[in-house]
């Protein structure tokens, strides 16, 4: 049944459809698109951590020749959105919560005008106290991000999660503590992952046209163009129908396109302007505005049999969202019901939080939410298998997944193929030879 | 202020209404509308928008328009076109050594002017040469392996095979696909 000889591409190599117009330089970008009457644009990003807006004055800015529209929150129409939570200002209203975000816009004639534009633009910040560790942003005298949030959605820094209402997602199967008594071995152990930035070579960029029907197309560098044109419907207050999303060609976005970026701003400026806009934003812009992969920290205790049979795991995870909670509760979810790995493990409970940091947002970043929860969980496992004197591929082996087990969640595995893998995996890498 | 700048695009003459303040980029970019270069960068870190300037490689976002004046700027547009590709270009697509390709004009670039003045050179010299030019996707494997396998079929051509007998040899290092395939017409 899993004879690749039976597929035309399966277990083949094919070359990409578009490869021969990407060698000849005839794809075309987002960046390579021009049309009539295109304004260039340029973001006024926050220089601060965490601030009060004292005032944001535009007026040199407008005065600029060639300067066509300069947008704050006060130009935007619908100003919070999120994926499951509104809580992210397309432009800074009040406060700033990272170094990097949104504060400001301007479209112009040109990208230099615009650029000489953007620096005329006075922010005056009053600083606030920042905080960029999630577990430190968990303790009681943290300064909080969110404090017209608190209650419902945020508690102090800490995310509310809306099914439950508690402060942590929750996994609870059979008994942790009794599988922790019936264990021969216990091991416990702290992990922790870093941001790491998607950084596609092609940074965001959105180029905006209002039709003439009332309507706004929106060409951008997009992975989520159908869920993301509700947002941006919102965000300018027009009909679904009237807002169309197009995603040309991508030059990479790992994750991070996923969520909206370049594109609220420059639909709001392309509004004021009744012009079409382009924002493209540069590298050193995109470090600084757009997320990372989230980073994570977990305490683990992990307790086995002496013949390798994994008994009892107790998990708890600290994701630190960055200042909006964008898609971190979808991702924690994730880790709160598969990252324990592929294993059958009787007795489990895992805490999973969520928390705001004065950081860029998190984004989904290659495997979403599950790279973090596996390199711990299978560190884990290495380390068990060396407690135990055992070969770490028999030690998987022994507890993976089989047709018919049922996860933590009660969720019944069909087609596991992870045996398969393993082996595969290990014959390739000659296990046998160096073990 | 404007000024009027005159350089050869590609081997014609053009000019140029720039301010001093221009790169070489902006004018690609958004004067003469060059649909292959890149910007992404624009710190001289990526090498996405590298262009051949009087043979040499280049980042074209770290050198003043004004700078150019009489000089011959060579882009992607110049090298093959579909029906006609340059073993580089080849071997990039049968090598699956472009994901994205928002890099890949600008490796092909660097890899052209390299290889035009070291025909012959060591795995570890292409690395250095395409050192400046950043990858997220491919993992610069293939990229590498791909300049190796257009030089190969440079040296065969140049032998004296036939393009044919090149290219067939050349899909024999990679085990991939006939010319045929590919939609490559042999000129
Ligand atoms: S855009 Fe010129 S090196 Fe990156
Ligand atoms: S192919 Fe995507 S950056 Fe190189």
């Amino acid at each position: 049944m899993y004879e690749k000889e039976t597929y035309d591409v399966i277990g083949k190599s094919r070359p990409r459809v578009d490869a021969v117009k990407q060698v000849t330089g005839q794809v075309q970008y987002l960046g390579d698109m021009h049309v009539k009457d295109m304004l260039y644009a340029k973001a006024v990003l926050s220089t601060e951590h965490h601030a009060r807006i004292l005032s944001i004055d535009t007026a040199e800015a407008e005065k600029l020749p060639g300067v066509h529209a300069v947008v704050t929150a006060k130009d935007v129409p619908h100003n919070l959105i999120g994926i499951t939570l509104d809580d992210t200002p397309v432009l800074a209203e009040g406060k700033v919560r990272y170094k990097g975000e949104m504060v400001a816009a301007v479209a112009a004639e040109t990208y230099d005008i615009a650029c000489r534009a953007a620096k005329l633009i006075k922010v005056v910040y009053e600083r606030l106290p920042a905080v960029f560790d999630p577990r430190e942003a968990m303790k009681a005298d943290a300064p909080v991000i969110h404090d017209e949030m608190q209650g419902k959605d945020y508690k102090g820094n800490i995310h509310v999660v809306p099914a439950t209402g508690e402060l942590c997602q929750k996994l609870r199967h059979g008994d942790v503590e009794e599988g922790f008594k019936q264990s021969d071995i216990i091991i416990e152990h702290k992990f922790a992952t870093c941001p790491q930035k998607p950084l596609p070579i092609e940074n965001f960029c959105t180029l905006a046209a209002p039709d003439g029907n009332d309507g706004m197309t929106i060409w951008s560098t997009q992975q989520c163009v159908f869920g993301n044109a509700g947002h941006l419907a919102k965000v300018i207050q027009m009909p679904l129908s009237k807002v169309r999303v197009i995603c040309p060609a991508m030059g990479g976005g790992f994750g991070e396109k996923n969520q909206l970026g370049t594109e609220p701003v420059t639909a709001v400026l392309a509004l004021k302007a009744r012009r079409p806009v382009k924002l493209e934003l540069t590298t050193e812009e995109s470090l600084q505005f757009t997320g990372t992969k989230h980073p994570m920290y977990f305490t683990y205790k992990l307790g086995a049999k002496k013949d390798g049979t994994l008994v009892a795991m107790k998990r708890e995870c600290i994701t630190g969202a960055g200042a909006y909670r964008s898609v971190a509760m979808l991702i924690t979810m994730k880790v709160t019901y598969w990252g324990a790995g592929p294993y059958n493990i009787p007795n489990q409970h895992a805490d999973c939080y969520v928390v705001a940091t004065n950081k860029q947002i998190g984004s989904a970043f290659r495997g979403f939410g599950m790279a973090q929860p596996t390199f711990a969980t299978e560190v884990m496992m290495d380390m068990l298998a060396e407690k135990l004197n055992m070969d770490p591929l028999e030690l998987r082996k022994k507890n993976i997944y089989r047709d018919g087990d049922h996860m933590a969640t009660g969720q019944a595995v069909r087609a596991a193929g992870i045996e398969l893998v393993l082996d595969a995996v290990a014959a390739m890498a000659g296990w046998e030879k160096t073990s | 202020m404007k000024l009027t700048i005159r350089f050869k695009l590609n081997g014609k003459a053009v000019s140029a209404a720039i301010t001093p303040e221009m790169t070489l980029l902006t004018v690609l970019k958004d004067v003469m509308l060059v649909n292959s270069v890149k910007r992404a960068c624009v710190s001289g870190e990526c090498g996405a928008c590298t262009v051949i300037v009087d043979g040499k490689a280049m980042n074209a976002c770290l050198i003043l328009a004004m700078t150019i004046e009489d000089k011959n700027v060579e882009t992607l547009e110049n090298l093959g076109a579909p029906d006609r590709l340059h073993p580089l270009q080849k071997a990039f697509v049968e090598m699956g050594a472009s994901q994205c390709g928002f890099c890949t004009p600008g490796f092909i670039m660097a890899a052209k002017a390299f290889l035009d003045e070291n025909p012959d050179p060591t795995e570890e010299q292409i690395r250095v040469a395409l050192s400046g030019n950043l990858c997220r996707c491919t993992g610069y494997v293939k990229p590498v392996k791909a300049v190796q396998q257009a030089i190969q079929e440079m040296k065969d051509i140049e032998s004296g095979l036939t393009p044919v007998q090149a290219i067939q040899g050349a899909a024999r290092i990679m085990q991939g696909h006939s010319a045929e395939e590919l939609n490559i017409q042999i000129h």
